[in-house]
């Protein structure tokens, strides 16, 4: 054991001696996680942004009574949150101002329109009522009365014809290129159903009772935690191991330590060993910012810890095998930023990936860092072991064969 | 003698890389204990392909090679050879952001040696006030010191320096030569590979030459000099263009060095014949007449001058 912990020493202290190093791999994540976690800390995770331009408004200038209950209607589901936008203001304009490309204009005569088209629903149904008694029912039905429904039904639909004969409409305007646009319409659609039914007095013949998990609130801050976590503990392991053997070659100090004592094996446990060190700082230091200053609800458990170094073995050898791939630190450099930012992007880490295009989507299943991601938020967040198994497996299956390949590579550098 | 006897044994080393470069053609070398041994030759010669078979980190193509009577082609041989050589490679470096105690220690904790040896090597090379002065902060001179000194952590019975002073200035250069007299006052057997002349004639007990992957020369400065060096050389300076142009006509075979000419006589004789016609020619001419060196050595084996940079000329 001393000469793996004697090279470990080394990688160690190099790392904790070079500025940029520690920027870049300490400092920036935990720089993303104040400034991200400042913003959208409290953010619910199913929220979705939505502009409303409520343009019914009544002599006073205030939004009329049945207007401001149908954005209170929105509001009430929890899912959106609106952001209101003056009627007088260019709506283009106010988009890409307030960078949300989703609004909903409510029209002016909303509610005019929509007490008028509530008292032409009733009449229309009072009337359609009274049709079918007398169509089924009207030999039983004495002449008299008969008459009288008949004189009544005639004077509804004289009342039904000063009405407006249309539903009121409101605008929802979406980008074809949003993938949540769709599920925004959903939501006013089903808001404005239950409006309709509640205006007309029916009742719900089908009620959806939904729960939240009981168990944890789930904020935004609460997923991207074990998200930069396990991005960071990626970078560290890609760049920081391959930036290293690459220096190492370029200063011929891996040819110097191979006539040493210190096997191969020793060399690459070494290296692991220092890399598992800086992922177990990156660790304590983000979660301490991420309970500390956002009251994340993530949990360091043994599933979760199990998951980090995982992680961190599996990326450091992938770092392993960029390192020695490829002859130039230029290009090592090039390689393993090409692996790394891209990764980190795509695989949901640092943005909800719910949010990517499909295509998208599908390119993270093949991402090792997507499991892991996964795999911690459930182990972390929600406790469960699902994802956790499907991260660790991916980890167990690529951290053998990497090393293995990278060790080969390595061997086949030194000795020729 | 033994192989076992030897420091260094090679037979026939032959070494071809891949598309075909014959780097070593048939290197047949014996390196006594104790010795301080010095391959002389320019860049691509085949010295640092040598040195890096000695030390198990090449694969030779053909031949034997034995170090401390170890065959280094015997992978089981690797880790006893390693064990018991030290080593500064040509344009190795150390870690920039670790002091100079820190490598040291790093290099005590790989052979496990004492932590006292630290001690010794720091006051031995001079590195005691600079102990704790990162690595990367210092100068040419001092690192090439620091890295000398690794290469003895573990008191090695036998040490492989390749090119340990090119790129330094001179006066940096005889830093580095200071340490390795130091080092051959302890008796450690010394394998040097250099492109310096001057360098291997101020160390080394033997030289040998090294061309084209052939060994052409082997033996102590002053056999080679009697051998192939001619009995005296002439140097003059101070002549301006004409002069300098009618001295090399009646001389013959000159060759210029720096901004003066140089004339290698057969024996005294004949240099005292080259002294009078410069002076004939150009009497407030500066002359100097000494034994050859290695230079000449070399020029007469080979018909080439090795430049500063170690390329032929």
């Amino acid at each position: 054991m001393r000469r793996p912990i004697a090279f470990a020493t080394v990688v160690v202290r190099d790392w904790v001696r070079s500025r940029s190093t520690v920027f870049w791999t300490l400092a920036f994540p935990l720089i993303l996680l104040l400034v991200f976690g400042s913003v959208f800390g409290d953010v619910r995770v199913t929220s979705v942004r939505v502009l409303v331009v409520n343009e019914d408004l009544d002599p006073s200038g205030r939004p009329t009574q049945l207007s401001e209950a149908f954005v209170s209607a929105l509001n009430s589901t929890g899912l959106l949150e609106l952001r209101p936008v003056e009627p007088s203001k260019d709506l283009g304009e106010a988009m890409r101002d307030l960078g949300v490309y989703r609004a909903l204009v409510i029209h002016r005569g909303f509610q005019e329109g929509l007490i008028e088209a509530s008292v032409a629903a009733r009449i229309d149904v009072i009337t359609s009522t009274l049709e079918y008694v007398l169509a089924n029912f009207g030999q039983s039905v004495p002449p008299e009365n008969r008459s009288m429904i008949e004189e009544g039904i005639s004077a509804l639909r004289q009342m039904r014809s000063n009405l407006r004969a249309g539903p009121v409409s409101i605008t929802f305007v979406r980008d074809d290129a949003d993938p949540s646009a769709g599920a925004v319409e959903g939501v006013i659609r089903s808001v404005a159903q239950a409006f309709n039914l509640r205006l007309i007095g029916a009742n719900d013949s089908v009620v959806l009772d939904s729960s939240g998990l009981g168990f944890r609130r789930t904020r935004w801050i609460d997923l991207y935690v074990p998200g930069v976590l396990m991005a960071f503990v990626m970078v560290n392991g890609v760049l920081g191991s391959s930036q290293m053997l690459a220096d190492m070659r370029r200063r011929r100090l891996l040819r110097r330590l191979t006539i040493t004592p210190l096997r191969r094996s020793e060399l690459l446990a070494g290296l692991m060993f220092a890399h598992l060190l800086m992922a177990l700082v990156l660790t304590v230091l983000t979660l301490s910012v991420g309970w500390g200053l956002f009251g994340s609800s993530f949990s360091l458990n043994a599933l979760s810890a199990a998951l980090i170094v995982a992680g961190s073995l599996l990326f450091t050898s992938l770092g392993l095998v960029v390192g020695t791939a490829f002859k130039e630190v230029e290009a090592v450099s090039a390689a393993a930023s090409a692996i790394t930012f891209p990764m980190m992007f795509l695989s949901g880490a640092v943005f909800p990936l719910e949010l990517a295009p499909p295509a998208m989507q599908a390119v993270a299943k093949f991402l090792p860092l997507y499991y892991l991601v996964e795999g911690l938020r459930a182990s972390g967040v929600y406790g469960s072991t699902v994802s956790f198994i499907e991260g660790l497996a991916v980890s167990l299956a690529a951290f053998p064969v990497l090393l293995l390949l990278g060790s080969v590579l390595l061997d086949r550098e030194l000795t020729t | 003698m033994g192989i076992r006897n030897e420091a260094v044994v090679t037979e026939e080393l032959v070494k071809v890389y891949e598309g075909g470069v014959r780097a070593l053609d048939g290197v047949s070398l014996r390196v006594g204990r104790g010795e301080v041994f010095a391959l002389l030759g320019p860049n691509g010669a085949g010295k640092t392909t040598l040195v890096e078979i000695l030390l198990t980190l090449r694969r030779p193509t053909s031949g034997r090679a034995y170090v401390l009577g170890e065959d280094v082609s015997d992978p089981r041989s690797r880790s006893t050879v390693r064990s018991r050589v030290g080593a500064v490679l040509q344009e190795s470096d150390s870690f920039e952001l670790l002091t100079v105690r820190e490598t040291l220690e790093l290099y005590a904790s790989l052979y496990g040696a004492d932590r006292r040896r630290v001690d010794e090597l720091l006051e031995l090379f001079g590195l005691s006030g600079y102990a704790k002065r990162l690595y990367g902060k210092l100068s040419g001179g001092l690192k090439r010191r620091v890295l000398v000194a690794t290469a003895l952590i573990n008191s090695p019975e036998l040490v492989f320096l390749d090119e340990p002073t090119t790129g330094l200035d001179p006066a940096m250069r005889r830093e580095v030569w200071e340490v390795l007299r130091r080092m051959r006052e302890e008796g450690v057997t010394v394998f040097l590979t250099t492109h310096y002349m001057e360098e291997a004639e101020e160390l080394a007990d033997r030289v040998g030459f090294i061309v084209g992957g052939r060994l052409v020369a082997v033996g102590s400065p002053r056999e080679l000099a009697e051998r192939y060096g001619g009995s005296k050389v002439v140097r003059v300076s101070g002549l301006d263009r004409r002069a300098a142009e009618e001295v090399a006509r009646a001389l013959g075979d000159v060759r210029s060095e720096g901004d003066g000419l140089v004339y290698t006589a057969s024996d005294q004789r004949d240099a005292n014949r080259a002294v009078q016609t410069v002076l004939s020619i150009a009497p407030d001419a500066v002359i100097t007449v000494s034994n050859p060196g290695l230079e000449e050595v070399f020029l007469k084996l080979t018909g080439y001058r090795i430049t500063e940079e170690g390329e032929v000329a």
